[in-house]
């Protein structure tokens, strides 16, 4: 079976990708996948080269050309759309969107959500790292609203603990140590004591490595410890970080939450392919997660 | 025999201090030099050490020692030099823009390279984030320079 992916800087279908290509080599599982850059090669080529079985696409992808392959060749499609999509020969197989767009899409869609998720394929072997140790650790994304509230926090653990933060979004202050890649994240992530989550998710890669988190905010999973005030995060950050037996028990608890609640990308490409009638790909996922938590 | 690299000398606080305690290195018999590509015409200390070119400090067997992190990307491929130093004068990565953590971690968790700071809460913040700093010399300190040219 021949899946193709495009490369659109997007972590969603980087995740799918490495799902599946954790099973790429799994018995009984025959598997080719390609990563496709839009921006070297039309599409009409890809499938006149590739002739995909499946494609993930993404709404701004669409256009007449693509509509043309859909008469032309027997391919299902899964589209990434937060909008409605225009009228094309096939809907979409599946639909992957987030909670807040399903209202653009109708009842027959086979609609997929994409929520953040721990990655199991990049994290399962995060080895500790002196030179990037730390009491506390703080990732900034790209796409993070830092309020003052959040900011004066940061600053409290700067000055209290042996804090460093990391990320695309640059902090005021010399405990930023910069912009990190994937190897890093991991590394940081695995070599902390503690990480705090201002809401950028990575609570859920923390957990999957047994790094406890405090997560800020009302919205936060009821099951990890949370925070709102300044109060709340030093009374949960001084009783984990004194506490080695409880800091340890709590991380358990986080990972089991991760585990149990299928709240990995390997869950949700389980379910995409589920709702894509291919029960022993959806299999083969769930049972490499197994392995790999095992 | 102590050598500091600069690109280009300017009449800024952390120059003004360098060289004048170079000077004053060399008033007490320790062998100093500069590495800079030039002189700012406003510059306004007279220097009395040996100035060379920066390339030429490849060819130093001394102790080689930088405030600027960018320079200090250099101290790596010195073949000779007996130690190497990076002095943070200020936090400097702070002011890079747009920086990745890969810029700085090769460069500060390098084998080779040694840190120096201007003061206790550098230290203490140096150490946390990175390793532990060999030295505190508060703004080049031709005393504690002497220090690092006996124990070196």
């Amino acid at each position: 079976m021949k899946i193709i992916i495009p490369d659109l800087n997007l972590p969603y279908f980087y995740n799918m990708a490495g799902c599946l290509q954790s099973i790429v080599s799994n018995p009984g599982i025959e598997i080719e996948l390609m990563l496709w850059n839009p921006q070297m090669k039309p599409i009409i080529d890809v499938f006149d080269e590739r002739s995909p079985d499946i494609i993930f696409m993404h709404e701004q992808l669409l256009n007449p050309a693509f509509n043309v392959m859909l008469q032309e060749f027997d391919c299902r499609y899964i589209l990434a759309a937060g909008k409605p999509y225009p009228e094309l020969h096939r809907q979409p197989d599946v639909i992957l969107t987030n909670e807040s767009s399903l209202p653009n899409f109708s009842s027959s869609d086979k609609i997929a959500l994409t929520t953040p998720a721990a990655d199991v394929s990049s994290t399962h072997n995060a080895q500790k790292d002196e030179r990037l140790s730390s009491d506390v650790l703080v990732i900034t994304h790209s796409n993070m609203q830092l309020d003052d509230n959040m900011l004066f926090m940061m600053d409290y653990l700067c000055s209290t603990y042996r804090t460093k933060i990391v990320g695309d979004t640059a902090v005021n202050g010399p405990h930023y140590l910069g912009r990190i890649n994937p190897i890093e994240r991991i590394g940081f992530i695995k070599s902390s004591k503690l990480l705090i989550d201002f809401g950028s998710s990575e609570f859920l890669d923390a957990s999957f490595v047994k790094t406890p988190s405090l997560l800020y905010g009302p919205l936060a999973n009821s099951k990890f410890k949370r925070f709102q005030t300044l109060k709340e995060l030093k009374e949960h950050a001084d009783q984990l970080l004194e506490d080695e037996e409880l800091r340890k028990e709590y991380a358990n608890q986080c990972y089991q939450q991760i585990i149990q609640e299928g709240l990995t990308y390997h869950n949700q490409c389980s379910n995409l392919f589920t709702l894509l009638e291919e029960p022993h790909i959806a299999r083969a996922l769930l049972d490499t997660l197994k392995e790999l938590t095992s | 025999m102590i050598g500091i690299i600069k690109d280009t000398l300017q009449p800024l606080a952390k120059d003004l201090m360098a060289i004048e305690n170079l000077n004053q290195l060399n008033d007490n018999n320790v062998n100093s030099y500069l590495f800079c590509n030039g002189v700012a015409p406003s510059f306004p200390l007279e220097i009395n050490t040996t100035v060379l070119q920066k390339a030429q400090v490849l060819d130093f067997n001394g102790i080689v020692l930088t405030d600027d992190l960018m320079v200090a990307q250099e101290l790596v491929n010195l073949p000779y030099a007996l130690k190497r130093y990076l002095y943070f004068y200020d936090l400097d990565w702070k002011y890079i823009n747009n920086f990745s953590f890969s810029h700085i971690s090769n460069l500060l968790f390098h084998d080779n390279i040694d840190i120096i700071v201007r003061s206790k809460s550098h230290y203490n913040l140096v150490e946390s984030l990175f390793k532990k700093p060999s030295y505190i010399m508060e703004e080049w300190d031709y005393k504690t320079l002497k220090e690092i040219d006996q124990n070196a």
